[in-house]
C-alpha cells in the first residue's frame, strides 16, 4: 500500500469479483491466442514450405541429348534465387558384401558436388571423396549399414574396384532411392567424364518461377528446360487460401471479443456506478476515476494475452504437427504482438462506457435514479 | 615486460577525475535542488530552448550537406549534438535555479556562451588526446601494463573526490545561480570522458587482459588439480566470459556513464520533501507533501526525456556501429615484378591519413592491399586481409582501422605491426616520392591470410 | 460562509427548489428540516456541489459551486466538503481502514496512520480491519464520518446520517458529531425530517414545498 495505493485498490477490486474476470481474461486470450497462432503458423509454414520444397526435389530440370559441360552450370549459377545442382548420372558394378540378387549389381550412381548434398535429406553426413550415400530402398534392399564398405568399379568384369564406405543414407522420392550418390569430381573421374555433367537440376522459388524459365530458356537456346514438378507452386495457392481464411476468421474473432470485453466492461462499470458517485463525493476527479478503471483493464489485457500467448503458441504446434509433422518455430515478434493487441482490447472497450458513466452527476447516481 | 606504463595511468586519472568530478558537482547540484519547491520562472526558458533546437538543426544540416572531409562532419555533428545537449539541459536547469531575479537580465548573455566555451573545452581536449596517442602500441602489447597503470589511475582519481567532498557544500551555493555553467561543464566532463575511453581504446585493452588472464588463472587452477579441462570449459562457456568482455561491454560502459548522473539527480529528486513547513499536519501536510511530488515529476520530465534520447541514440549507433570509409580499391598492375605507386598524384594524396586500398589481379587470383600513412607520421603498407579472419578488408574509423569481418579495432599508430587481428604487413620501400611493392612479397605474405599462423 | 442565492431547481416532473437564500457563517450547525418532498435533500446536494441549480446561485467561501466544473468542483469538494448519507456508501471490497485511506488517496497522499488515529477518534480503533459488512450500522456511519473528516474540510454536509439507525445508536452518532464540531471547528450543515435529530444544532431552517419558510436559533 505504501509504494502505490492504486495498484493495491486495484488488485483488491481484481481479487473481489474473480469470475467475471477470468470470463473477461478469457475473452481477451480467445482473440489474442487465434492471432498468435495465425502469425506462428503462417511464418512457419512458409519456412516449413521452404523446406519441405528442397526434400521433394528440384522443379526444372536442364539437359540435353549429349553430356553438358560444366560451363552450363556456371551460367545458371549466376542466376539470383536459383539453386543449381550439376548431376551426372551413370552406373557401377558393385561387388562383394551385401545380399542383393545379381542382376541388382549395377546400380544407378548420381554424381553432385557436396554443396549440393547439403540440399539433401540424409540420415548421416555428407560422403567425402572416400565415401557414397545410399538410398533408403537401397539400403533396405541390400541390407546395408553406415560404415559398411563397397566396391564399386565402372563395370563388372573390370579387376580394379574402388573402395567406397557408406557414410549416410539419402531420402529422395522416385528411382534414385535404389542407387548412390557420390562427389561430381571423383564419379567423374572414374567414368571418365571429366568436366561433365548429364544434367543440371534446378530449384527456383515459386514466385519467380515462369520468369525464371523464360529467361533461361532465351539464353540458352540448344538446350532443354523443362519444370519437374508442381507441387509446391499449388501449395503456394494453397498457403494464400488458407492465410487468407485465417485472416477473416481472425477479424471475426477479434470483433467477437471486442464486443464480449466491452459488454463484460459495461456492465462492470455500471454495477459500481455508486462506487463510482462515491469517489465523486469524496472529490474524485474523472481522470482519477477512469484511472482505476483502465488499470484494472490493463491488467485483464496482460494476463488475456499472456494466456492467449501461451494458448495460441500449442494451437500453432498442433496445427503444424498434424499438417507436416514437424513443430514449427515462433517468431520473437509474436510477443510484443500478442501484448499490444490483448491491451488494446480490454482497455479500449473500457473506454466508451467509462466516459459515459463519469459524466453523470453524483447526485442522480445516490438518489437511485439510473 | 613493464608492470606500470605511466601513459595508462595518466590516462586513467584523467579520465576518472573527470567522471569523479562531475559526479561530485551533480550531488551538489541536486542538494541545491530539493530547497525551494516553487522558483521564480526563468522568462528565458523558452527562448534558451528554441536557440538551442536551431543551433542543432544549423549545425547538423552543415554537417550532413557541405562537402567535408568525412573527419570534419563528424566533428560538426558531434559539436551540434553538444551543444543541444547542454543548451537543452542548460535551460531545464537554469530555468529551476534563477531564484534571484537580477540574474534574469544576465540570461541573454549566458545564452550565447555555450558554443564558445565549447570550442575552448573542445580544442583543448582534442589536444591533449593526440598526447597521448602515441605510445599508444606499447599499451597494446602490454596488457599487464595498462591494466595496473589505469587501475591505478582510476584509484587516485577516486581517492581525490573523497578528499574534496567537503567541497560539495560551498559548491552548492554557488551552483543554484549558476545552472546554466553547471550543465555546461557536466556535458563535456560526461562526452569528454567516455570520447576518451573508446579514443584509447582502453576499456577494450583491459578487458583483453583481464580475461587472458582468467583464462589462464583458470587453466592453471585445473592444471593443478590434475583435471582435464578442456572437455569442461568447452566453447559454451568461454563464449560467455567473452560476452562480457566483448566490444558490447565498452559501448555499455560508456551509456552509464552518461546516464548515471542524470539517474542520480531523478533519484534524488523524487523523494518526498525532508522539511516540512511548521505547523502543517493532517490533511494540509499531506497536499503540501503531494503538491511538492507533483512539481518534482514535472521536473524530472526533461531528465527523463534526455535519458531516452541518449539511450536511443546509443542504441542506433551500436547497432550500426561508427561510421567506417571504406574505399573502393583501385586497380594498380605490375611493373617489371614491382608496383609503383606515386604518393601524389592529381586528385589522390596517398599520405592524407586515410587508407588507400588497391587490388591487383595475378593468375586469376585478386591481391587487396592497402597504403596508410599514420598519425605518427609512419607509412605502413598492409594486405586488406589479416591472419585470423576471411579477409573481408578493414575499414577507417575515427582512430582506428576496423575489421570488417570481426569488428575488431585497430589503433591507427598500430597499423603495420604484424600480429592479431592487424593486417598483414608488407615490405616496401619509399624513394622519391614513390612506393614501391615487391610483387613476389605481395604473393608470400597473402599465404598468411586466414591461414592462423601466429595465433595466439 | 455559505451564500445561497435564489436557488431554483427544476425537475421534468417537479420542482425541487422555489428560490432558496440564506446565509450560513463559519463554525455554525445548521439543521434542515421538512418533510419529504421539500426539497431540503436537493438543497444540500447543490451545496455539495452534486448537483446544479437551475437557477441561483451558491457560493462558498467566495468561489462560487455553481459555476465551476465538473472537475474543478471535484477539486473543491475533496479539500473543503466531507460528506455522510443516510446509507453509508462504503467501498464493500476494502476494510474500514481502507476505505478511510481511500479518501485521502483522492486528496493527496496516503497516510496509514493519520487514517488509524481518524477511526481511533471515532471510536473504531479496533476495528480497523473489518469490512464493512462485518460492521454494525452505527459502526459503518462512523466510519463514514472519518471518512468525511480526514481531509480536514471546512464543512460537513450530513443527509439524514441516522435515518437507519436506531434510537441508542442515533444518540451516539450525534455525541460523536458534536465532539467532532466543538475540537475541528467545522461547519455543519444537516439535513433530517426527525425534530429530535434535528434540535441538536444551534440553527433550524425549516422548508417546505421548496422554499425555507422558517428560520430559528436553537440553545440560545
Amino acid at each position: 500500500m505504501r509504494k502505490r495505493p492504486i495498484l493495491y485498490f486495484t488488485k483488491r477490486s481484481i481479487l473481489e469479483r474473480p469470475q467475471r474476470i477470468f470470463l473477461m481474461v478469457i475473452a481477451v486470450s480467445m482473440a489474442v491466442s487465434l492471432l498468435v497462432s495465425m502469425i506462428t503458423v503462417a511464418g512457419g509454414m512458409r519456412k516449413r514450405l521452404a523446406d519441405e520444397l528442397k526434400a521433394y526435389g528440384a522443379n526444372a530440370i536442364v539437359s540435353s541429348s549429349e553430356y553438358l559441360g560444366e560451363a552450363v552450370a556456371e551460367l545458371l549459377k549466376q542466376k539470383k534465387g536459383v539453386i543449381v545442382i550439376p548431376e551426372l548420372y551413370g552406373r557401377l558394378c558393385l561387388s562383394g558384401k551385401g545380399q542383393l540378387p545379381r542382376h541388382q549389381l549395377m546400380l544407378n550412381v548420381i554424381g553432385m558436388p557436396s554443396e549440393a548434398m547439403k540440399e539433401l535429406k540424409i540420415t548421416g553426413t555428407i560422403p567425402s571423396t572416400r565415401e557414397v550415400l545410399i538410398g533408403r530402398r537401397l539400403k533396405e534392399a541390400g541390407g546395408f549399414s553406415q560404415g559398411a564398405e563397397l566396391n564399386l568399379s565402372e563395370n563388372c568384369d573390370s579387376s580394379s574396384t574402388e573402395r567406397f564406405i557408406i557414410s549416410g543414407v539419402f531420402e529422395r522420392v522416385g528411382p534414385e532411392d535404389s542407387g548412390i550418390i557420390m562427389e561430381l569430381h571423383r564419379l567423374q573421374e572414374i567414368l571418365g567424364l571429366k568436366g561433365k555433367v548429364s544434367v543440371v537440376l534446378l530449384r527456383i522459388s515459386p514466385e519467380d518461377f515462369e520468369d525464371t524459365i523464360q529467361e533461361l530458356k532465351s539464353s540458352l537456346p540448344n538446350i532443354e528446360i523443362r519444370p519437374i514438378r508442381q507441387v509446391a507452386l499449388s501449395e503456394e495457392r494453397l498457403l494464400k487460401k488458407i492465410e487468407t481464411l485465417m485472416l477473416i476468421v481472425l477479424i471475426v474473432v477479434v470483433l467477437a471479443s471486442v464486443i464480449t470485453v466491452a459488454g463484460m466492461m459495461a456492465s462492470t462499470i455500471f454495477e459500481r456506478l455508486v462506487d463510482i458517485a462515491l469517489m465523486k463525493t469524496m472529490g474524485g476527479t474523472s481522470r482519477q476515476i477512469q484511472t482505476f478503471f483502465i488499470l484494472e483493464a490493463f491488467i485483464v489485457g496482460v494476463m488475456g494475452s499472456f494466456l492467449g500467448l501461451i494458448t495460441g503458441i500449442i494451437a500453432a504446434q498442433a496445427i503444424t504437427l498434424s499438417a507436416f509433422h514437424k513443430t514449427v518455430a515462433i517468431p520473437v515478434i509474436v510477443i510484443p504482438v500478442a501484448f499490444f493487441i490483448g491491451i488494446t482490447i480490454s482497455v479500449l472497450s473500457g473506454i466508451p462506457a467509462l466516459k459515459r458513466v463519469t459524466a453523470y452527476r453524483p447526485s442522480i447516481i445516490l438518489r437511485g435514479e439510473i | 615486460m613493464r608492470f606500470f606504463i605511466p601513459e595508462a595511468f595518466i590516462s586513467a586519472f584523467k579520465l576518472s577525475l573527470s567522471v569523479c568530478l562531475s559526479w561530485l558537482l551533480i550531488n551538489a547540484y541536486a542538494s541545491s535542488i530539493k530547497e525551494g519547491v516553487r522558483s521564480q520562472p526563468n522568462c528565458y526558458f523558452r527562448h534558451q530552448l528554441l536557440i538551442a533546437l536551431l543551433f542543432l538543426v544549423i549545425l547538423f544540416l552543415s554537417g550532413t550537406y557541405l562537402n567535408l572531409d568525412a573527419y570534419y562532419k563528424d566533428l560538426i555533428r558531434r559539436f551540434s549534438a553538444y551543444t543541444f545537449g547542454i543548451l537543452y539541459i542548460g535551460a531545464v536547469f537554469s530555468g529551476w535555479s534563477l531564484k534571484d531575479k537580477s540574474l534574469i537580465s544576465l540570461s541573454p548573455l549566458l545564452l550565447f556562451s555555450p558554443p564558445f566555451l565549447l570550442l575552448f573545452l573542445f580544442g583543448a581536449d582534442t589536444l591533449s588526446l593526440s598526447f597521448f596517442l602515441k605510445d599508444l602500441s606499447a599499451m597494446r602489447q602490454n596488457y599487464e601494463g595498462t591494466y595496473t597503470g589505469a587501475l591505478l589511475g582510476t584509484g587516485a582519481g577516486a581517492l581525490l573526490l573523497i578528499f574534496s567532498s567537503r567541497l560539495v557544500k560551498g559548491l552548492s551555493l554557488i551552483l543554484s545561480f549558476t545552472g546554466l555553467l553547471f550543465s555546461l561543464s557536466i556535458i563535456k566532463l560526461l562526452f569528454g570522458g567516455t570520447g576518451g575511453y573508446a579514443e584509447l581504446s582502453l576499456i577494450p585493452s583491459v578487458q583483453r587482459g583481464l580475461m587472458k588472464f582468467f583464462h589462464d588463472f583458470v587453466h592453471q587452477l585445473f592444471v593443478f588439480f590434475m583435471v582435464p579441462d578442456h572437455p569442461l570449459l568447452k566453447t559454451t562457456v568461454w563464449n560467455f566470459i567473452g560476452l562480457i568482455f566483448g566490444e558490447s561491454f565498452t559501448m555499455f560502459v560508456t551509456l552509464l556513464i552518461l546516464i548515471v548522473p542524470s539517474l542520480i539527480i531523478l533519484f534524488k529528486i523524487l523523494r518526498p520533501p525532508e522539511v516540512i513547513p511548521e505547523g502543517f499536519t493532517g490533511a494540509r501536510k499531506r497536499k503540501y507533501i503531494h503538491d511538492f511530488m507533483t512539481m518534482m515529476r514535472l521536473k524530472a520530465v526533461p531528465l527523463i526525456v534526455f535519458i531516452m534520447v541518449v539511450t536511443l541514440l546509443w542504441f542506433f549507433k551500436a547497432e550500426s556501429g561508427p561510421g567506417l570509409y571504406i574505399p573502393q580499391p583501385v586497380p594498380v598492375v605490375e611493373d617489371n615484378g614491382f608496383i609503383v605507386l606515386n604518393l601524389n598524384e592529381p586528385g589522390r594524396s596517398i599520405g592524407d591519413g586515410n587508407i588507400h586500398k588497391f587490388i591487383f589481379k595475378k593468375e586469376g587470383q585478386n591481391y587487396r592491399f592497402f597504403v596508410f600513412k599514420r598519425p605518427d607520421g609512419r607509412f605502413a603498407v598492409c594486405l586488406d586481409a589479416c591472419e585470423i579472419c576471411p579477409p573481408e578488408g578493414y575499414g577507417q574509423a575515427r582512430a582506428h582501422l576496423v575489421c570488417i569481418y570481426c569488428n575488431t579495432p585497430i589503433p591507427l599508430n598500430t597499423v603495420g605491426e604484424p600480429g592479431g587481428c592487424n593486417p598483414i604487413p608488407i615490405n616496401f620501400s619509399l624513394r622519391d616520392k614513390e612506393i614501391r611493392i615487391e610483387v613476389q612479397e605481395i604473393l608470400k605474405k597473402w599465404r598468411l591470410v586466414h591461414s592462423g599462423v601466429s595465433k595466439e | 460562509m455559505i451564500k445561497v442565492r435564489g436557488l431554483k431547481k427544476v425537475y421534468q416532473t417537479a420542482i425541487a427548489l422555489r428560490g432558496v437564500d440564506m446565509d450560513i457563517s463559519q463554525n455554525e450547525w445548521v439543521s434542515i428540516m421538512g418533510p419529504s418532498g421539500s426539497g431540503k435533500s436537493t438543497l444540500l446536494n447543490i451545496i455539495g456541489g452534486l448537483d446544479y441549480p437551475s437557477e441561483g446561485s451558491v457560493t462558498i467561501d467566495g468561489k462560487e459551486i455553481s459555476a465551476m466544473k465538473e472537475d474543478e468542483l471535484a477539486v473543491f469538494r475533496r479539500e473543503n466538503i466531507g460528506f455522510v448519507f443516510q446509507q453509508s456508501y462504503l467501498i464493500p471490497y476494502l476494510t474500514a481502514l481502507e476505505n478511510v485511506m481511500l479518501a485521502q488517496y483522492f486528496h493527496s497522499i496516503v497516510d496509514e496512520k493519520e487514517a488509524k488515529e481518524a477511526l481511533e477518534r471515532v471510536g473504531l480503533g479496533h476495528r480497523l480491519h473489518h469490512r464493512p459488512s462485518e460492521l454494525s450500522g452505527g459502526e459503518q456511519q462512523r466510519v463514514c464520518i472519518a471518512r468525511a473528516l480526514i481531509n480536514s474540510p471546512k464543512l460537513l454536509l450530513a443527509d439524514e446520517p441516522t435515518g437507519n439507525l436506531d434510537r441508542v445508536n442515533t444518540r451516539l452518532i450525534l455525541e460523536l458529531l458534536k465532539d467532532l464540531h466543538r475540537d475541528e471547528g467545522f461547519t455543519i450543515v444537516l439535513v433530517t425530517h426527525d425534530p429530535y435529530v434535528a434540535g441538536w444544532g444551534k440553527r433550524l431552517l425549516t422548508m417546505e414545498d421548496g422554499r425555507i419558510i422558517k428560520d430559528e436559533v436553537l440553545h440560545p
